[in-house]
């Protein structure tokens, strides 16, 4: 049977439109599917905390982020054909100057009860395989697992996205940038992460530049090597030279191990 | 009642001095012409505005400006901080309703009192997140004087705002509204002066393409149609409390 999709676009600055896309929307005759950053189909749930952190935005959006992301919901719930309803409404958008469009549309041939995999596919490979979509994904899991091991900003001894400027020494001035940075009083953590599903010459940068980091902070004794930690999710595999590498500077923490809160938790007790 | 809020689109530059640190920001803003199909548009929109804020009904409020040919309105876009709202979809409506209904209430009130019959569609509010709140109608171009295109049809829209006759027969929040809350609106917009009525129609000179005699004779015709008004809400009580 034949399944159509549209692509739900966001436009971070209408003065210069350049939409990136966030979500899915795809329906046979029978059925419509929506897929969007961070919402939990099985569960129902939405955190737009990826979809801010992708875009920069200030906390105080979310609301209308969700109040966007359970409109499209209701939309495919409504009744009757997916394109004799819902798809007006879709076209509407541009003509509003809405942040949101969805005019780009595709079709596909799949089979009885494959469109949750056909909108999984198209949801895989045009949302969540843009790199910024995936750092953003990976610094907010980064960030529960962290909540998850009992830190949070909320107490002002975590920092998010610190930068500490040691003394100058002989050998220059010292920078060092944390994706977050634990400070309370002797007991001190640097944390950063890595994309290791980005491209091989990027993953060669974030690499050289949080050994640089960890290097400086250790040899400047700011931080041990029990202090350091690298967050990561998939793709470390690929790459095991770096998995040694790391070893021997810092704590790896995967992101996708579902105890990676009580690792990172039992790890920091040591510290 | 609940202030609208309204989309800052830049903050630009902001002082250092004054208390309130004063700032220069764009908003967002929708321009409304006068053309073929709406040619009172601009009237329209700037009395329905300032009438609305005589009642505090939970219009979007909006500004004269200048751009192309003229005079044009410019209303300002309802949402919440940096992004703007979805319009509400009509599935949504009841569940609108339950959570303002002190503001469905004020729009049917309105609406009817102006004789817009253009509401559908044209609404912002919030409704997923329960500690904000935004809600706001907006697009009022083919109220009061309507869109008539000739001296005739005018004058018969005219009649029938004065006549109070029911005008707007289908609206998103007919049956959706408690009565209560619609007696109370009614009752505010009857109690409205006369005078502001007419202040906020006639201008004292003619405006694009409205002159002032129909200036003149929109304020006479909303005056008799606000006394109308609790007559016009109880003969059709059915369609519009359900």
């Amino acid at each position: 049977m034949l399944a159509g999709y549209r692509l739900i676009q966001f436009i971070p600055n209408q003065q210069f439109p350049a939409p990136v896309t966030v979500g899915v929307v795809a329906w046979t005759n029978e059925e419509t599917r929506l897929r969007f950053i961070g919402l939990d189909v099985i569960a129902g749930r939405v955190d737009v905390e990826v979809f801010r952190r992708a875009f920069g935005l200030p906390v105080t959006v979310e609301p209308t982020v969700l109040e966007w992301v359970r409109w499209f919901q209701d939309l495919i719930s409504s009744r009757g054909r997916f394109v004799e309803n819902a798809a007006s409404a879709l076209d509407r958008l541009e003509s509003r100057s809405f942040p949101f469009i969805a005019d780009q549309e595709g079709e596909g041939e799949i089979g009885p009860k494959e469109l949750d995999a056909f909108a999984d596919d198209v949801f895989q490979r045009a949302v969540l395989a843009l790199p910024s979509i995936r750092w953003a994904s990976l610094e907010t899991e980064a960030f529960k697992c962290l909540v998850g091991a009992g830190l949070s900003t909320a107490n002002a001894n975590l920092t998010d996205d610190a930068e500490i400027v040691l003394p100058e020494t002989s050998a220059g001035p010292g920078l060092l940038s944390f994706s977050w940075f634990l400070d309370q009083g002797r007991r001190r953590a640097g944390f950063r992460v890595i994309d290791f599903e980005a491209e091989e010459t990027y993953v060669g940068q974030q690499v050289a530049n949080v050994l640089t980091t960890f290097e400086v902070a250790r040899s400047r004794e700011f931080l041990r090597r029990d202090q350091c930690f690298v967050l990561h999710g998939h793709g470390l595999e690929d790459y095991p030279n770096y998995a040694e590498l790391f070893g021997d500077i810092a704590t790896l923490i995967d992101l996708t191990d579902c105890i990676a809160a009580d690792k990172l938790r039992t790890a920091l007790s040591n510290t | 009642m609940l202030p609208v809020t309204y989309v800052t689109r830049r903050l630009l530059r902001q002082s250092k001095k004054g208390a309130s640190k004063p700032a220069l920001a764009t908003l967002n803003a929708i321009l409304t012409f006068d053309c073929d199909e709406s040619p009172f548009g601009v009237y329209n929109e700037l009395v329905a505005s300032r009438l609305g804020q005589m009642v505090s009904a939970p219009v979007a409020t909006g500004v004269l400006t200048v751009s192309g040919d003229g005079q044009t309105f410019a209303g300002i876009e309802a949402g919440s901080r940096e992004l703007v709202l979805p319009d509400v979809l009509d599935l949504r409506l009841g569940d609108i309703a339950l959570k303002y209904p002190s503001e469905a209430a004020a729009l049917v009130a309105f609406d009817l009192w102006i004789g817009n019959d253009d509401r559908h569609g044209n609404l912002k509010a919030s409704l997923h997140t329960q500690h904000i709140r935004v809600f706001a109608g907006f697009d009022h171009a083919i109220s009061l004087l309507g869109h008539e295109d000739c001296a005739e049809k005018l004058a018969s829209r005219l009649e029938m705002l004065k006549s109070g006759k029911l005008l707007v027969k289908f609206h998103p929040f007919y049956g959706h509204v408690e009565p209560h809350e619609l007696s109370k609106w009614v009752s505010r917009i009857t109690g409205i002066s006369d005078e502001l009525v007419r202040e906020a129609c006639v201008f004292g000179k003619p405006f694009r393409s409205v002159s002032l005699a129909m200036q003149s004779e929109l304020a006479e015709a909303l005056v008799g149609r606000k006394r109308l008004l609790p007559g016009i809400v109880a003969a059709h009580a059915q369609l519009i409390v359900g």
